[in-house]
């Protein structure tokens, strides 16, 4: 089987496009302005989760406009040279198309360049890919689109991208609309498909047609009828994967065991499904009855968690997530009707974004710790806070510590509360040099011998407490 | 079937200008040569080449496409000295193309054609045609290159001119009629193009051959020339820039 069925039944118009009607709606209007010559806004930002028709949506958008296509997607090389080189040159040029047709801006012919997962360019080798996208989207003379997963990730490095861009979402694709689109493609190819079958492929697919599609594919290979037995190897395998798909067996269904079940194949640490029920059972169980008894439970599970951790028996990790699925989902009367919208764990949000600056934190206590002879933790306990404050509000203070712990422009911002590139950082940095420059002679020399002499224990610890 | 043998020169000369805008091409062999015709990939411009079998030492060939990877026959140009025999041979049962210099055989695989088009060089209404020697032309492109990013090219009845504007500065080379081998133009024609493109063109034409370009207003520029000993003829087509309004 050579052909790729989510390539051969891919929409050849944008009216074939389907799930998001608002976004198609949005991106009409885009390419009507282009086509008349004045669009406000050069460049489109398709973003959704994979498999909701985004790059689908802009091919058709070309094909209903009769616009010439040059697309950079991942499996090119993709750099900051390869996005000027082949991009930003076909941007700012007429066009010769693939069939060897000049066709001229001048008689409203237009170009769409497409930039597939444009938010996987910053990665690290594409370096300066985010700069080049931002000069693509301000220079422009044809239409140009992006296509993102996470907008958020990208835009934040580039203001110019986000104001320059007319951004429209694609969510994902409702369930009865991808059982629709594989019931239709099953008929096409003679394929006989039960509505069990289909019921079970499209729930899976959690909203992701292109997914969807490929497994009625794999499916279909060598047969001609498809029956709800024959997806149960399929099934799972989406599970497995992500904690989303979980949630619905656990909040809404009344089935503990099979919630116990299927969140055991999930490939999550015990604490971090801890996490996603916790985030999400208040969302999910309006009762407070019912909440009081889910809470209780996740309680239960963390008294578990925490005896895995101080006696190492690891094999408690059964109990924890035992309450987590069969507990928290016995704890409701009756099933939960509805859309529920599970959010990602409030705190691993946070910590992960929290990173750079956490571990900032630890490395100026490492180095206070060293001076006041404590712990890391304790000095960041009981050290720091007070250290911060006279750091802001003395300068003497503040130029002899960062000449002393030999503080780098980070530490100095994070202790500042300031951006690393503020002019308050340049300024302290500035200074403790000239401090240092100023006793470098040969009086600062006689200060180094008399440091060497010091015993090896305490140093600086005068000094520290000495304001 | 393709087998032939070429100069290391010849076929360097030949990958040169394909490389200046494709790094993938599919060669149509025949029996009497093979020709060429490729889009960049930003769709700005186009090339259509024809080689005789007489640019090759020698040269058998059926009809047949070969997709080749113009950065793996460069890799082995770089084995060859000026003067060295190159053998090609197509391996048909592996879908390979065999190449030998001196005792070193480099064997790659042929690249899928089954995604690359088949465009039509298109019929465009030119009406000035230039023609001079590419060493002209590459002063030209020395003088605007520090200056700007695209320049403008221009014909009148009395002259020929390239034109690059930055920000502060500018260069112009101005040819008048008696530098150029000759010059067909009824009214002055202007048009803009981007410079790196058009000098990685010019830089690829041999030196000392002459070179006819044909020009409009806002309109694409034709270059042509000949390659291999004049067993081969090149025309490049490059889209103009859209001037800003």
């Amino acid at each position: 089987m050579s052909e790729d069925w989510t390539e051969a039944y891919r929409p050849k118009g944008l009216d074939e496009v389907l799930g998001n009607p608002k976004a198609v709606r949005d991106l009409k209007g885009w390419a009507e302005d282009w086509e008349k010559g004045n669009p406000s806004k050069k460049a489109a930002v398709l973003i959704g989760t994979p498999g909701t028709g985004k790059t689908s949506a802009a091919l058709a958008l070309a094909a209903d406009y009769n616009w010439d296509v040059v697309e950079m997607n991942a499996s090119d090389q993709r750099n900051a040279d390869a996005i000027r080189s082949i991009a930003l040159r076909g941007a700012l040029g007429e066009t010769f198309s693939n069939t060897g047709e000049y066709l001229s801006s001048k008689d409203g012919k237009l170009k769409l360049i497409v930039l597939d997962e444009a938010d996987n360019i910053s990665g690290r080798e594409d370096r300066g890919g985010v700069p080049a996208m931002a000069e693509l989207v301000r220079s422009t003379k044809q239409p140009v689109i992006l296509i993102v997963n996470d907008w958020y990730a990208l835009s934040r490095r580039s203001s110019a991208l986000k104001n320059g861009t007319l951004q429209v979402k694609f969510a994902r694709i409702k369930a009865p609309t991808v059982r629709n689109v594989l019931g239709n493609i099953a008929r096409d190819r003679g394929i006989k498909i039960s509505d069990n079958a289909l019921e079970i492929l499209a729930e899976n697919s959690n909203g992701d047609l292109r997914s969807a599609i490929r497994d009625l594919q794999a499916l279909a290979a060598g047969r001609t009828e498809i029956n709800e037995k024959d997806t149960i190897s399929m099934g799972f395998r989406e599970v497995e994967q992500t904690m989303y798909s979980v949630m619905d067996d656990i909040f809404k269904r009344m089935d503990p065991a099979e919630a116990r079940f299927r969140l055991r194949d999930v490939d999550e640490s015990p604490d971090h499904k801890l996490l996603w029920i916790e985030e999400n059972l208040p969302h999910a169980y309006r009762d407070h009855m019912d909440l009081y008894r889910g809470m209780k439970a996740i309680s239960r599970a963390d008294d578990f968690l925490s005896r895995v951790r101080r006696r190492q028996y690891y094999r408690f990790w059964a109990y924890t997530s035992d309450h987590l699925s069969f507990s928290v989902c016995a704890a409701k009367q009756k099933e939960i009707r509805g859309y529920i919208r599970y959010q990602f764990p409030m705190y691993l949000m946070k910590m992960s974004r929290s990173k750079a600056s956490r571990a900032l934190k630890n490395e100026i206590s490492a180095k206070l710790g060293d001076m006041a002879h404590m712990s890391i933790k304790s000095a960041k306990q009981d050290l720091l806070p007070s250290f911060m404050l006279l750091f802001q509000r003395q300068e003497e203070f503040r130029l002899n510590m960062i000449i002393d712990m030999e503080l780098e422009q980070e530490e100095i911002a994070f202790l500042l509360g300031a951006k690393v590139d503020s002019a308050k950082v340049k300024r302290a940095v500035a200074d403790a040099k000239k401090l240092v420059n100023e006793h470098s002679s040969p009086k600062n020399n006689k200060i180094d011998v008399e440091k060497k002499a010091e015993p090896k224990s305490a140093p600086n610890q005068a000094r520290l407490f000495s304001f | 079937m393709f087998h032939a043998k070429i100069k290391s020169e010849v076929l360097k000369g030949i990958v040169d200008v394909v490389s200046t805008l494709v790094d993938e091409a599919k060669f149509n062999m025949n029996a009497d040569g093979f020709d060429l015709k490729a889009v960049d990939p930003a769709h700005v411009a186009m090339i259509e080449m024809n080689v005789e079998k007489g640019a090759f030492e020698e040269f058998t060939a059926d009809e047949t496409e070969l997709g080749i990877d113009l950065d793996k026959i460069k890799e082995v140009l770089r084995l060859a000295r000026s003067g060295d025999i190159i053998e090609m041979k197509q391996d048909e049962e592996k879908n390979r193309l065999v190449l030998n210099v001196g005792n070193i055989t480099r064997r790659m695989n042929l690249v899928d054609i089954t995604g690359m088009s088949d465009p039509r060089v298109p019929n465009l209404s030119l009406p000035a045609m230039v023609e001079v020697t590419s060493d002209e032309l590459q002063k030209g492109i020395r003088a605007a290159e520090s200056v700007s990013d695209h320049i403008a090219l221009t014909a009148t009845p009395e002259d020929f001119e390239m034109y690059s504007e930055g920000d502060t500065d500018s260069a112009t080379l101005r040819l008048p009629k008696e530098l150029l081998l000759s010059l067909e133009c009824e009214e002055q024609v202007k048009s803009l193009f981007p410079l790196d493109y058009f000098s990685n063109m010019v830089r690829s034409i041999p030196a000392g051959s002459a070179v006819s370009i044909n020009l409009g207003s806002d309109y694409p520029v034709k270059l042509e020339f000949e390659i291999a000993d004049k067993k081969g003829s090149v025309r490049y087509l490059l889209a103009p820039r859209i001037e800003s309004d």
